[in-house]
């Protein structure tokens, strides 16, 4: 019997990392190449190729270049510093004080995140219109929304590691005479500070490659570096100069990745071996007026637009009613198909996406969660998409298969969609696959189980919840996708949703308003419905950032 | 320093943490707290840390009522169950948190750590991480930080809970002998009785937020006040008296006698662990109480045993 079952093993063992090892590495990183890689390629071979160094040069030294550059820095960093403002007293309150209501606070403060960035933009436009303040196409109306989005970020990253602090070290500091305020300097403030700097980096790489928040409430005269990829690639057609521009976002922007990237690795080293300790009671007036405060805060700062957004989109003349909705069934003269239509392809072109990104993901995490240098390579590779912009990933297509008519193709935008959910499915599968014991594969092979027969009964039950939750992760981004699609998007068989809200939202008329504030309700009800039935399902392991 | 409690009680939402706690300690002497997990009695050194507030209750140190001292000037030093460690500094900032606290000069700082870390058994680890440190050099760091600052009262949250017997035990040695030798007045946490009969000159037995009972370690383990604390301290043998009450029967009461002859008290042997030279024997009465004893020979299992009681060895205690 143990004669002849050594030899199995061994065999099972060498199968392992023949066949299904092969495909599972092959494919993914073939999908990466073609869908990432080349087109990262073709723009930067455009920038330097089709334009010559020469006109590289001049367009990066022009002033209205320069303009645009220290618009995009200063509009950014502005961002982050009122994002801290608001979400530092939230996560502080959230990670420390016993309150009533915390989870949904927490609930709460999260959702603008998942919001697509279109029903963002709309929400701020009604919200103005409802205050009766001309905020609309001003650098204010870009900095409250971008504070809108990222309060989730700070309060996610910065509260979650807060939360986990030992609070015992800062009672172990008062102890040895530091008082409250000396225990938050110099204990808790240089446990937090590489977080909050990791989370404003974070921040200042999604404002840095805002889109469709500039792009709807800045106006054609705030122009950051992606609206004038967008512009010149789009409208005005000169490839050369975008690529330029892409060229220098991509730099930028891979090199705020990494440093992002490692701030994460130490805030995950930082976290080792973290306890929850007891929060504080709400036992003094001074407590509960701080944190009744910042709840106030919090809930005004995420409501206020969201109930704005509804409520202008029932507002029909002096009254309320339903008839933008009903709209929504109506071609109008602006769009290529009626508002439902649209819709319907922004969430076939989810499903499929979706599919998509799991399959190839499915394929990947196994191989990155195997090793070897082939899944270290594919691992990093995969998260190239996190780290380059929508924009210039689609762009990137216009120029990399304008060779090619793939880009009249239908599957064009769902497969770049698959490409941006592709680093979520991963998030979700890779730690799954990689806390499978291999005991679990030599106990069933032990017991006779082939390599095919694991897979599908030990590795399959156990990583099935995690795919489903990343998948659906992807499906709520392809939804809500706008930079990228509005490369791509041609014609009436790929016009999507946030297209539509976005091509109403950019003509004057209250009718065509309303419409668009009527189909960024639906869209946002959509996601936020996904992303609250993943987020239940979610085991803390899977992770948005 | 004198550390007085009197009639401490701490309420959170529905239990009460502490209930009317009254307890004294001397300049010098070394208290064990000791009970089962949920008893009250981390919640008591926190009190005492003045980590959490009182709901009714004084607690004074060396005559001077705390309650409106706030933690960071209590002068007292807490050494918490599983360290709380700065993890941002290295060994020798921890030790000396507590100095610059203090307004030490630098100078004197540096060779107050390095006294501290000697003392500890820790000499040429200042510069090490915290993330380099065992669970043993752990223990030592988080006593020396608690030390010093010479703390006028020393409290030890279950300080060797982490670690693994041999290690305990060993650290209890050193533990003990350097308390002694600082004479500092040490309140000492610990659900393991032999740790706290180890390191305490009295041991103090709570239960539900309620003292059982205080006393010197041969006081509990010769005179328990309850049934609750005759198991707390290890007895194993409790028999109902038929007279009222139970009996408490230590393991030096039973022998076994020469087979063939008669007993007072007739079990069946359920387990034999050789233990120390001996065998301790586990078995049971008719009535379903325990009678352990210790044996040169071991009795087969399963089979009956005849054993002789020493009557004078037996402890009463009416209910």
């Amino acid at each position: 019997m143990d004669r002849n079952r050594a030899p199995l093993i061994q065999q099972s063992n060498a199968e392992r990392s023949g066949g299904f090892s092969r495909i599972a590495l092959g494919v993914p990183t073939l999908f990466l190449a073609v869908f990432v890689v080349w087109p990262l390629l073709a723009v930067l071979a455009r920038s330097l190729v089709g334009a010559g160094v020469g006109d590289v040069l001049d367009q990066l030294t022009s002033s209205g270049f320069r303009s645009v550059l220290w618009f995009t820095i200063g509009q950014a960093l502005a961002s982050v510093a009122l994002t801290l403002l608001v979400g530092l007293p939230i996560a502080h309150v959230l990670a420390r004080y016993d309150i009533k209501g915390s989870t949904v606070l927490r609930a709460l403060v999260v959702v603008p995140f998942v919001l697509p960035t279109v029903v963002v933009a709309a929400a701020f436009s009604a919200l103005f219109n409802r205050v009766g303040i001309d905020l609309d196409r001003s650098f204010a109306a870009i900095l409250a929304a971008h504070v809108f989005f990222n309060v989730a970020v700070v309060v996610r990253i910065v509260g979650g590691f807060w939360g986990g602090l030992d609070r015992r070290e800062t009672e172990a500091a008062m102890v040895l005479g530091a008082s409250p305020m000396t225990a938050f300097r110099r204990i808790t403030l240089p446990r937090l500070a590489p977080v909050i700097a990791g989370a404003s980096l974070v921040v200042f790489l999604f404002c840095f490659t805002s889109f469709g928040v500039i792009l709807i409430l800045g106006g054609p005269t705030r122009a950051t570096l992606e609206t004038e990829i967008h512009r010149f690639a789009v409208f005005r057609q000169e490839f050369d100069s975008a690529a330029i521009l892409a060229l220098v976002q991509l730099i930028t922007v891979v090199a705020l990745s990494a440093g992002a990237a490692r701030f994460q690795r130490r805030q995950s080293l930082a976290s080792r071996g973290r306890v929850r300790t007891a929060k504080l009671p709400l036992n003094s007036a001074a407590r509960r007026t701080y944190v009744s405060l910042v709840a106030v805060v919090a809930i005004v700062v995420v409501v206020a637009p969201m109930a704005a957004l509804v409520e202008q989109s029932l507002r029909v003349g002096d009254g309320f009613g339903l008839s933008h909705y009903a709209n929504l069934l109506e071609r109008g003269p602006l769009l290529p198909v009626a508002p439902i239509t649209a819709l319907g392809r922004s969430v076939m072109f989810a499903v499929v996406a979706a599919a998509i990104a799991a399959a190839v993901g499915l394929l990947g995490a196994s191989a990155i969660a195997r090793g070897g240098r082939g899944g270290r390579l594919l691992e990093i590779g995969a998260l190239v998409p996190l780290g380059v912009s929508a924009v210039t990933l689609g762009f990137g297509y216009l120029v990399g298969f304008a060779a090619l008519d793939f880009r009249s193709s239908i599957w064009i935008v769902p497969i770049a969609h698959a490409v941006i959910g592709l680093p979520f499915v991963l998030a979700a599968t890779v730690p799954a696959f990689r806390s499978i014991d291999s005991r679990l594969h030599e106990a069933a092979a032990s017991l006779g189980a082939d390599p095919a027969t694991i897979r599908r009964r030990v590795d399959w039950p156990l990583v099935r919840t995690p795919l489903l939750t990343g998948a659906g992760f992807a499906a709520a981004v392809s939804i809500g996708e706008f930079g990228a699609t509005s490369f791509l998007a041609r014609g009436r068989s790929s016009f999507t949703a946030p297209m539509a809200v976005f091509r109403l939202l950019s003509q004057p008329g209250q009718l065509l308003r309303g419409q668009a504030l009527a189909l960024s309700v639906v869209i946002g009800l959509t996601v936020a419905l996904l992303a609250l039935v993943l987020e239940r399902r979610r085991r803390d392991s899977v992770s948005l950032l | 320093m004198t550390l007085e409690l009197a009639d401490v009680s701490v309420r959170f939402s529905d239990t009460l943490a502490l209930d009317s706690v009254d307890l004294s300690i001397a300049d010098g002497e070394t208290v064990a707290i000791i009970g089962p997990s949920g008893c009250g009695k981390s919640t008591l050194l926190r009190a005492v840390a003045g980590l959490q507030a009182l709901d009714s209750g004084s607690i004074s140190l060396a005559g001077r009522s705390l309650a409106d001292v706030p933690a960071h000037e209590r002068g007292i030093g807490l050494m918490f169950q599983d360290h709380a460690l700065f993890p941002h500094l290295d060994v020798a900032a921890n030790v000396s948190f507590g100095l610059e606290m203090g307004g030490v000069a630098a100078k004197e700082q540096a060779s107050r750590v390095a006294e501290m870390l000697s003392l500890v058994g820790l000499d040429g680890f200042a510069d090490r991480s915290i993330d380099a440190l065992s669970g043993g050099e752990a223990q030592r760091v988080a006593l020396a930080r608690s030390l010093a600052p010479a703390p006028s009262l020393l409290m030890l949250d279950e300080p060797l809970g982490s670690l693994d017997r041999v290690l305990r035990e060993q650290l209890t040695a050193d533990l003990r002998a350097l308390i002694r030798e600082l004479g500092t007045t040490t309140l000492h946490v610990t659900h393991d009785q032999t740790e706290a009969f180890a390191l305490a000159d009295r041991v103090v037995v709570l239960r539900d937020g309620r003292i059982e009972q205080a006393g010197s370690p041969s006081e509990l383990w010769h005179r328990p006040a309850s049934v609750f604390v005759a198991e707390f301290v290890g007895h194993t043998n409790l028999w109902p008296n038929p007279m009222g009450g139970t009996d408490v029967v230590p393991l030096t009461a039973l022998s076994i006698v020469d087979s063939g002859q008669a007993g007072d008290v007739e079990a069946t042997v359920t387990a034999v662990t050789f233990r120390e030279g001996r065998h301790l024997v586990e078995s049971r009465r008719a009535d379903g109480s325990m009678a352990s004893f210790e044996a040169d020979e071991a009795p087969p299992v399963g089979g009956s045993v005849q054993l002789r009681l020493d009557q004078a060895k037996v402890i009463n205690l009416s209910t």
